[in-house]
């Protein structure tokens, strides 16, 4: 069995504001083990980038308000601030979404990666140069000894990209969290990051939570994904389960939003409505006043659905749909039609 | 896969990212900002003017034969400007273009330190404000507030009787301790907007300290604005020596001081000009100089207009 790096139990996560409370996470639990991509999925606000920001207590004026979140020995809920610090960077490191703004204007690159080893692991200034340089070479800048040097307005943005997984990588850490890593890049260049991502994760045998909206990105490099809609996990399962195999029906829409290659002459279906206020959430199943499949008023407008393992169906594929299992015979029915 | 990016990204053109670059992105201290600065000509003009002024300084026994303090032109009482003295002499007979060009030790000794003092309190608590925000925001922003609230003249001699009045250390001390208050607004200002940043965010993901964060990174950004205002400051502080000199808590005759020249000159208005106009000349051309080549910086360390033709 593999290794489990983080686990995640129950997190909630609030934000106090004048206009109520934002229950941007609402009790999510998952686990990431050693080599794997597990993504998560969900449209902007879902609460996504809070669950694992809050995790490293990055969000100052969130308050995590339950939940555990094991890392090695560690609930890092409840870590002091300054083991917290040594884990950021050193065995959990983020890269973020935009790289023309995530690189500081006023140093120089190798400088930037080079404090990572500096700070992490009290390095020498000679041999954090070195480390830069190896780093820079590593992700794929060509002419990494020349490159060092430059500043951060000489680079692309794939380049800075690259110089930011540079720098996230610089400690070999554990967990790379990379939050939406392509969205500011053009498509040929996020192929390639996503292709330098893949190939550091295997190098230094981590685990990379991968999150996005961008469905196309999950296919090609997820190993599990997580789909959330307002603050809660709706699916979970393996790539394959939710794209082909999907139990709910906010999957199904996503899907069905989304341009397929083989697929010529649809039409596509956009989901209709939009997302809920966190802080009037729909009660009941929070998707019900989207779905196609809600039977109202009960359960679904009254009854918030367990996410639990849909009977006949591999046990770590869950969904929080009342009927998951209707859904998933309905679709076998039509595909026997077909 | 190899990963080799387009041939226009290998050649590293420093400017050819700026239409997307953020605001507050700012470039190192390079050619391009030396190009802009080099174009104003009013800056240029300006900077001269302070090289010449601070040769004048250093040079000053070479410049003039006179002895500003001690060299006393026997029955050449208020005279005018002649070949024996270019600008006159003063109420005892000595000579004033001396007087001026060894002021100009005085005058920019004065504006530097006590300009490197404002900014060394005011950078200092303006960062701790702007960084940390909060309740330690508050306290130093009200006890600045505290500071405006009293008029400046009052609490420089208040602080000069306190220190004891007419020593040169006195004046820097009395104008370090007066000028710092704007600059805490505009590096607290400054530091505000650009922790908010990104970069701040991913050197906190990436495990830096806050100290370093601070330190490292958030200052130098917010170095140009607090660049400008220095400079710009050295004038402020060399006019306001000359005022504090005039109200007489600056130093004392006869140290050879812009300010107590003019102070001196104001009695014989009437009958000898000469003794008021050249050192407020003196004053007038300084703080010109010191507000042009900091106006010529901003526009030259202002990164919307990098690129700009």
């Amino acid at each position: 069995m593999t290794e489990t790096l983080l686990s995640v139990r129950d997190l909630r996560v609030e934000f106090h504001t004048d206009a109520g409370v934002v229950k941007a996470v609402d009790g999510v639990s998952f686990d990431v083990a050693r080599g794997e991509v597990f993504s998560i999925v969900g449209e902007s606000g879902s609460g996504k980038s809070v669950a694992c920001m809050s995790l490293l207590g990055l969000i100052p004026n969130a308050k995590v308000v339950g939940g555990e979140a094991w890392w090695k020995e560690t609930d890092l809920l409840q870590a002091r601030p300054e083991l917290l610090r040594r884990i950021r960077g050193g065995e959990i490191a983020m890269i973020f979404q935009d790289p023309l703004t995530a690189l500081n204007p006023v140093h120089r690159v190798g400088r930037q990666i080079g404090e990572m080893v500096r700070i992490h692991e009290r390095a020498s200034k000679r041999e954090a140069r070195d480390r830069a340089i190896e780093l820079l070479d590593l992700v794929g800048i060509p002419q990494a000894e020349r490159r060092v040097d430059n500043y951060p307005h000489e680079f692309s943005g794939g380049m800075r990209q690259r110089a930011m997984i540079a720098m996230a990588i610089a400690c070999e850490p554990d967990l790379l969290i990379a939050d939406e890593p392509t969205t500011a890049l053009d498509v040929t260049v996020q192929a390639q990051v996503l292709e330098v991502l893949l190939e550091i994760k295997d190098r230094i045998n981590s685990a990379i939570v991968l999150i996005t909206h961008d469905l196309g990105v999950v296919a090609g490099m997820a190993d599990r994904v997580m789909v959330m809609y307002a603050g809660r996990a709706v699916e979970m399962g393996t790539t394959d389960e939710i794209f082909y195999d999907m139990l709910h029906p906010y999957t199904v829409g996503l899907l069905a939003s989304l341009p397929r290659v083989d697929a010529t002459g649809e039409e596509l279906v956009p989901i209709r409505g939009a997302p809920p206020s966190l802080i009037h959430v729909p009660a009941g199943c929070p998707f019900h006043p989207r779905c196609d499949y809600a039977r109202l008023p009960t359960p679904c407008s009254t009854v918030v659905p367990e996410f639990d393992p849909v009977p006949g169906k591999n046990p770590d594929h869950r969904s929080a749909c009342h009927f998951a299992e209707e859904l998933a015979g309905e679709r076998e029915r039509g595909k026997a039609r077909a | 896969m190899t990963f080799v990016d387009q041939p226009e990204a290998l050649t590293g053109t420093p400017t050819g990212e700026a239409g997307i670059a953020d605001v507050h992105e700012a470039q190192p201290l390079g050619r391009d900002v030396l190009r802009r600065f080099r174009r104003n000509k009013l800056a240029m003009l300006g900077l001269a003017f302070i090289v010449l002024l601070i040769l004048a300084a250093i040079f000053a026994p070479l410049i003039t034969s006179y002895d500003p303090i001690h060299d006393r032109a026997r029955g050449q009482y208020r005279d005018g400007p002649s070949a024996e003295h270019w600008l006159g002499t003063d109420t005892i007979g000595r000579d004033v273009f001396s007087r001026i060009v060894y002021g100009a030790r005085i005058s920019l000794r004065i504006g530097i330190l006590a300009t490197a003092l404002s900014l060394l309190i005011g950078v200092t608590l303006g960062s701790i404000a702007g960084f940390f925000g909060g309740i330690i925001d508050s306290i130093v922003m009200r006890i600045t507030d505290m500071f405006l609230a009293i008029p400046y003249i009052v609490l420089a001699i208040a602080i000069a009787t306190v220190v004891g009045r007419g020593k040169e250390n006195t004046v820097i001390l009395v104008l370090g301790l007066t000028g710092w208050l704007a600059i805490v607004r505009v590096v607290r200002a400054t530091f505000l907007g650009l922790k908010e940043l990104e970069y701040v965010e991913a050197a906190r993901a990436l495990g830096f300290s806050r100290l370093r964060i601070m330190a490292r990174h958030v200052l130098p950004n917010a170095l140009q604005p607090v660049i400008v205002y220095g400079t710009i400051a050295i004038g402020g502080v060399i006019l306001a020596e000359a005022a504090l000199s005039f109200l007489g808590v600056g130093v004392f005759d006869p140290t050879p001081s812009w300010g107590l020249m003019i102070e001196n000159g104001r009695r014989d208005l009437a009958n000898a000009p000469h003794m008021l106009f050249f050192p407020g000349l003196a004053v007038l051309l300084t703080v010109l100089a010191f507000v042009f080549v900091g106006d010529g910086l901003r526009d030259a360390l202002d990164p919307k207009l990098r690129g700009r033709e």
